[in-house]
């Protein structure tokens, strides 16, 4: 199976090889066929790579350990169901998966492209197939996976134990396709772009993708919040490590280019930007392969022994060149004849938006390449921490908070004082009332009230619009429910936005209740003995320890209170692997809409006590209540929707105030 | 046998994406800003400004835009919808003898096969067309295949 995976591995490198040469020889010369030819070779490749995958994953199942990468990432001991997580738990293989993803991604793009991309799809394709070169080359000639030892080990070293938890079924994957997928709106942007399509015609595919890549890497993001919290055993889900940051810059100006695309689609503004923003963004996925694969700055998750790194800060560095040397080859034709008629209007908005997006990544990636700064001109690597991303990006994202409770609001080109003023007063009352209530019943840390309160302003402000539309068309005969549907099947890009934007409230919810009000308290306790933390007590019982092959459990028995009600018994366990020299932790989490109860066990003390770490983590549950809905505002938002006729658009009460069933499109 | 296996792939992949290259060379030519493309880009800017209209009857609705301001931006793209339908008809106009000569090359090409077997003659502009065609794609007038008025292809 190995041998049959490389073979397949080599066969993907030429066909990457092939198809960009085929594609531009194809539009050089004018012949269909080579471009016909080279759209088959980005076809072809899901299905070469998924062969290579089952090679791999068929080395796993039968425990072949001539493989160097099977004996590094698996052993005999391993459960059976982490031969998955095995696949991408190294750096080949995780290469190998990338690649995969890629290509799947590469022929869905060039298979369902519109028509308007037709013209640049050659360039879009190369473009795609150039990107998918470089990782095939680096594992056909640096860092192959299907490498064969000198020798057959009895069994391998074994999967890190840190991985052996159900989140890294996912999120590793989603994270992995999360920043790969970058590269197809970056794809459609620079194919476009080196076509000479300039104008708008790439807008909506770059669109689409631009989400998808989003939803993709935020999920991602999401997952791993929520593994660092039930595994890592620290209590949080965000420490600002680099890799995580590596993770969160793409993402930031992400979100900032489908934010402003918006703007080119409406008004055809903000070419040259967007152009910008999908390189950058492309960009910093680039550079989040090179802090995950042997990057210079130390992280608790990325792949330390690898030296490739370089190689993908390398291929970054070209990519930028390259691309921005296109960008001003085209710069002429990229001007557009619209301006920015308000400061008052959704576009302005949306700039806004985006300079509060790129600040915060720059600030982050100011905070992830100071440790090299400080050395190279300090002599002493000085690492920035937590508090300095908390005092700088928390403003920032409140004001994006606000930003988002005012932005719907607004019309494009420009919008009138007292209209904006009549659509804040009922969020602006709201945001009051919330405050209030929290300092009655006793918040009063003034960041908190600002966050909380203009959570409460960004969610009655879309209830508001969702109430207001619904009503409107219950006017005219439908009852609340269908005009509801209706209302959101009519708009499905504005209405899903708004599902996306209550997810953010949430996570603003969790983020703000933990940061500010979580209680934090370590115990040692004997036997029968009980502590009190915050409202809780918590009761250390007994504890065992079990030897295992690869590792020894050692599982506290805890009962916890609050008050004198009795809230359960809970078994949080701390394993040690000698193998690995890592210990990994399995908190005891009692999860409630208000808050945590966490317990992590430390270590047994000679004496019989226990240390336990007891964290109160208030409101953290709307966290993880906020991925579902991030992928229902999404879906939401990209579901098709057919085209409407000129009949049906300038016909009275059409469209918007239509049944949401659209006739045909029909030629005008 | 990976080896044996892996070399039918390899030919397998090499003849699936030779084979555009082996085919016809007849209509070859990669059209460069075809009036195809123009057309599609006309659509597509076309439909746009119908998702624009929505959009404002919709923040009309929800009070985020005065009558005034909502006047005048329907109007404005009221025009724009206008300059795009007429570019639109422009470039049909231009297409419309390359049409024809393809829905004639398709039309001899389902005789032959044997898929159509009755013809008609368009009440309007005469033109020949499958009997159970719902529109004559030249004037795309309705009714073309009216039950008789066919010659039967052979």
């Amino acid at each position: 199976m190995a041998d049959l995976g490389y073979i397949c591995l080599l066969i993907a490198l030429a066909l990457a090889v092939y198809s960009p040469v085929a594609s531009m020889a194809g539009v050089r010369l004018g012949s269909r066929q080579l471009t016909l030819s080279a759209h088959r070779a980005i076809l072809l490749g899901p299905l070469v790579l998924a062969v290579s995958t089952a090679g791999l994953v068929g080395a796993f199942v039968n425990a072949d350990f001539s493989v160097s990468y099977v004996a590094e990432h698996s052993s005999r001991a391993m459960a059976p169901q982490y031969i998955w997580v095995a696949f991408y738990a190294g750096n080949e293989g995780s290469l190998l998966f990338i690649a995969f993803a890629l290509s799947v991604l590469a022929a869905i793009a060039v298979h369902f492209a519109p028509a308007s991309l037709r013209p640049s799809m050659p360039h879009i394709g190369a473009v795609l197939m150039l990107v998918q070169l470089l990782f095939l080359a680096v594992m056909v000639f640096l860092a192959n996976p299907f490498a064969r030892l000198d020798f057959v080990p009895p069994d391998g070293r074994g999967i890190n134990p840190l991985l052996t938890h159900p989140g890294m079924f996912v999120h590793p994957p989603m994270l992995m396709t999360g920043l790969i997928s970058f590269a197809v709106p970056f794809s459609i942007a620079m194919g476009s772009l080196l076509a000479g399509r300039t104008t708008d015609e790439w807008v909506d595919a770059g669109r689409t993708w631009g989400i998808i890549s989003w939803a993709l890497l935020g999920i991602g993001l999401l997952l791993g919040g929520w593994w660092a919290y039930t595994i890592l055993g620290w209590g949080g889900y965000w420490a600002w490590d680099p890799v995580e940051n590596a993770g969160f810059m793409p993402w930031l100006v992400m979100t900032a280019f489908i934010h402003s695309i918006m703007v080119q689609k409406r008004r055809g503004m903000f070419r040259m930007w967007n152009l910008a923003l999908v390189i950058i963004a492309f960009g910093f996925a680039q550079f989040g392969m090179f802090i995950n694969r042997g990057g210079p700055v130390p992280s608790v998750h990325s792949f330390g022994q690898s030296t490739l790194g370089w190689i993908f800060l390398a291929f970054m560095g070209c990519t930028m060149l390259v691309s921005f040397a296109v960008f001003f080859w085209r710069y002429n034709s990229l001007k557009s004849s619209q301006t920015l008629e308000s400061a008052l209007s959704r576009e302005a908005a949306f700039l806004v938006n985006n300079l509060l997006f790129l600040g915060i990544a720059f600030v982050t990636l100011w905070g992830v390449v100071y440790p090299l700064i400080s050395e190279l001109f300090q002599g002493e690597i000085v690492t920035v921490g937590q508090p300095f991303y908390n005092q700088v990006n928390g403003p920032m994202f409140l004001m994006l908070i606000l930003l988002m409770g005012v932005a719907p609001y607004l019309p494009w080109r420009h919008a009138s004082w007292a209209t904006l003023r009549r659509a804040l007063l009922v969020p602006a009352a709201a945001a009051l009332v919330a405050v209030l209530g929290l300092i009655l019943i006793g918040v009063y840390v003034p960041w908190a009230l600002i966050s909380y309160g203009l959570c409460a302003f960004v969610t009655a402000g879309i209830l508001r619009e969702w109430a207001r539309g619904a009503h409107a068309r219950h006017r005219r005969g439908e009852s609340y429910p269908v005009a509801f549907g209706r209302l959101i099947a009519a708009n499905r890009p504005r209405y899903g936005g708004y599902v996306v934007h209550l997810a953010v409230v949430l996570l603003a919810l969790g983020v703000t209740g933990s940061s500010f009000y979580g209680i934090q308290r370590d115990i040692a306790l004997s036997p029968g003995e009980s502590a009190d933390v915050g409202e809780y007590t918590v009761k250390y019982i007994d504890a065992t320890a079990r030897a295992f092959p690869d590792r020894t459990e050692a599982t506290v028995e805890v009962q916890a209170f609050r008050g004198d009600t009795f809230l359960g018994t809970y078994y949080p366990r701390r394993d040690f692997y000698p193998g690995f020299n890592i210990a990994s932790t399995l908190a005891a989490i009692r999860s409630t809409p208000l808050e945590d109860l966490y317990i992590i066990p430390g270590e047994l003390l000679e004496d019989g006590r226990t240390i336990l770490r007891v964290y109160v983590n208030p409101l953290v549950m709307w966290m993880w209540v906020a991925g579902p809905l991030l992928i229902v505002g999404v879906t939401v938002a990209l579901w098709p929707q057919r085209q409407p006729s000129a009949a049906y658009a300038f016909s009275p009460g059409g469209l918007a105030a239509g049944s949401g069933r659209r006739p045909e499109a029909s030629a005008g | 046998m990976p080896y044996l296996l892996g070399l039918l792939l390899a030919l397998t992949t090499a003849a699936l994406i030779a084979w555009p290259l082996l085919r016809s060379r007849r209509a070859s030519t990669l059209p460069r800003r075809s009036a195809l493309d123009a057309l599609m880009e006309v659509r597509r800017r076309r439909n746009q400004v119908y998702d624009d209209i929505q959009t404002l009857r919709l923040d009309q609705e929800l009070g985020h835009v005065t009558a005034d301001q909502y006047s005048e931006a329907f109007e404005s793209h009221r025009l724009r919808a206008a300059l795009l339908l007429k570019q639109e008809e422009e470039i049909m106009a231009e297409l419309a003898p390359r049409m024809n000569e393809i829905e004639d090359e398709v039309l001899a090409f389902r005789q032959k096969s044997g898929s159509v077997l009755i013809t008609a003659e368009c009440e309007k502009c005469g033109r020949l067309q499958d009997a159970d065609a719902p529109l004559c794609p030249q004037c795309e007038t309705d009714g073309i295949g009216l039950a008789g008025s066919g010659t039967e292809a052979e």
